[in-house]
């Protein structure tokens, strides 16, 4: 299934990315000279403290913040801007409250043009996938917070893009829904096959998420290191408590902790 | 020790008698129950003062004879000619100044340019009451329709704009931006994102801007003009006639008040979707 993707492949390409502090001229320099590679249809983390400029990597790639220096090409294509082709996750709340379940999921259809009759097969089955049957046409409002990040999710996938980047999606669920949750993005993303760009400071979330974890340093923020999660797939719950992924995070908690 | 254990467990089984539905339905009825009373204690007040021997009668006529002039002029016409042209004015001017209003303010709200060109042109004129206005426009345009109904555009412009303009201020930056990935183009954010989310803004302005051009016209009508309400009233001072001027009083108020509740119920159904309402 991943293999039929035909796009989704990223390349950053010495990113840069400064800030003027004062209108004095000094500035503070958040990303330097960032240069990755990222292989299409992987999972992807980005991982380091706070202020390491994680979440303004996210952004350059999704187009919403141009770098100061460098470019990030999608696929072969300069990035200049948001793109249908890339997804967007937000950490805040983004489902648009006036908007019913349904409507919010076929919000990118609908401005793309597409028929209703086609938009509604559509959303079904993202509905059906994400498992909110018989809340089609209740309002965010209605809603609990995971519910919400359900319907963000399907609206984002509902759009097919070849990258989905996510900045820190679940942070504001508690620790059971948390969890939930991200089995739930395995499968949606084990069925979409797009690349996933990941966005956390949760270490656990990471491992058991990913198969490649980005490290940033901060001031500036630097690639550390880039780890390599060779645990098996699918991946359940029970693996949470195995050695195996005790010791890759391990591994990460120590990549983080060198200074 | 037992006798406590079986006192528990019965207390523990009691019901809930109450749905919230009813504490919802018995709070309204006692809202409305002494709402009613006050409002009855005033009127009481009123007529007890009004029919006392000392009263006098042309000042504070009593509220029967405040009825019957309702009556009186209610079945010759004057009332209602004089509210139908009231009416008039208020609806044209208001549907031409909130209309005015909505897109300027939400354009304004919305494109940087456009707010850069009007928004010094609107903050000087909107701390300035519209009534000051009355004296110039008469000076400019006469005393006909024109003059009023200009007035109660610029009245219901300038205090609907503001909340036009705020509520597109306020779209928060995370729904513009996640339209943006799912494909909106610029003007497509403006239509299916900032405007739905400033519809209830615009709302609470466009009800304060009727309630301004009531205001507003009475004013104007008190001023210059050969009907309408205010000028029933400004007969009714200049021929001594208060139970007149009381009829037109209240025919003001059930108008406002009735309009404020279709207002009302309207920006209810419509924020339905906002969390704070």
């Amino acid at each position: 299934m991943m293999d039929d993707r035909p796009a989704g492949m990223l390349a950053i390409d010495q990113v840069g990315m400064e800030f003027a502090l004062a209108d004095d001229g000094s500035t503070f320099n958040v990303l330097d000279n960032i240069s990755l590679d990222i292989p299409k249809g992987k999972f992807v983390s980005i991982v380091g403290h706070s202020g390491c400029g994680k979440s303004t990597l996210l952004r350059i790639l999704a187009g919403l913040t141009m770098p100061t220096l460098g470019e990030v090409r999608v696929d072969g294509s300069i990035v200049e801007g948001p793109s249908v082709s890339r997804g967007m996750v937000f950490q805040q709340d983004a489902v648009f409250p006036w908007l019913s379940v349904r409507d919010n999921i076929e919000y990118g259809l609908k401005v793309r043009g597409m028929k209703k009759a086609q938009r509604q097969a559509e959303s079904d089955t993202w509905i059906k996938l994400v498992g909110l049957e018989g809340w089609e046409n209740a309002y965010p409002k209605q809603l609990s917070g995971g519910m919400r990040k359900r319907v963000d999710l399907a609206r984002v996938y509902a759009n097919k893009p070849d990258v989905m980047l996510m900045d820190e999606p679940f942070g504001a669920l508690d620790a059971q829904t948390k969890a939930t949750m991200q089995s739930e993005l395995l499968s949606l993303w084990q069925q979409a096959g797009s690349t996933v760009v990941f966005v956390t400071h949760d270490l656990e979330e990471a491992v058991f998420l990913s198969d490649l974890v980005i490290v940033l340093s901060r001031n500036p923020g630097r690639v550390k290191q880039v780890l390599q999660i060779d645990l098996p797939r699918p991946r359940n719950e029970e693996l949470r408590l195995s050695d195996e992924f005790l010791g890759e995070k391990r591994r990460l908690f120590d990549v983080l902790s060198e200074t | 020790m037992t006798e406590q254990i079986i006192g528990g467990t019965d207390r523990r089984t009691r019901r809930v008698a109450i749905s919230p539905q009813q504490i919802a339905k018995k709070e309204r009825r006692q809202k409305l129950l002494i709402g009613t009373t006050s409002l009855g204690a005033v009127a009481l007040l009123y007529t007890v003062v009004s029919n006392l021997p000392s009263a006098n009668a042309v000042l504070t006529p009593p509220p029967q004879l405040i009825f019957s002039t309702f009556v009186e002029k209610l079945s010759d016409g004057t009332l209602l000619s004089a509210t139908w042209a009231s009416l008039q004015r208020v609806l044209i001017g208001y549907l031409i100044g909130t209309s005015l209003a909505i897109l300027l303010g939400t354009l304004m709200g919305w494109f940087k340019y456009v707010e850069y060109v009007f928004d010094p042109i609107v903050e000087c004129l909107r701390p300035i009451p519209p009534l000051a206005y009355i004296p110039l426009v008469i000076l400019w345009f006469g005393i006909g329709e024109f003059s009023r109904i200009f007035i109660i555009v610029a009245a219901s412009f300038l205090t609907c704009i503001v909340n036009a303009y705020s509520g597109m201020k306020q779209v928060p930056k995370v729904y513009v931006e996640a339209a943006q990935t799912l494909g909106a183009s610029p003007l497509t954010v403006f239509r299916t994102v900032a405007l739905p989310y400033s519809i209830p803004f615009i709302f609470a302005g466009m009800r304060v801007a009727m309630a301004a051009s009531w205001t507003t016209l009475v004013a104007a009508e008190l001023v210059a003009a050969q009907s309408g309400l205010g000028f029933m009233l400004q007969s009714g001072r200049r021929f001594f006639d208060t139970s007149l001027v009381m009829t037109g009083i209240v025919m003001i108020g059930i108008l406002a008040f009735s309009m404020d509740r279709i207002f009302r119920s309207v920006q209810q159904r419509i924020g339905q979707w906002s969390e704070v309402q």
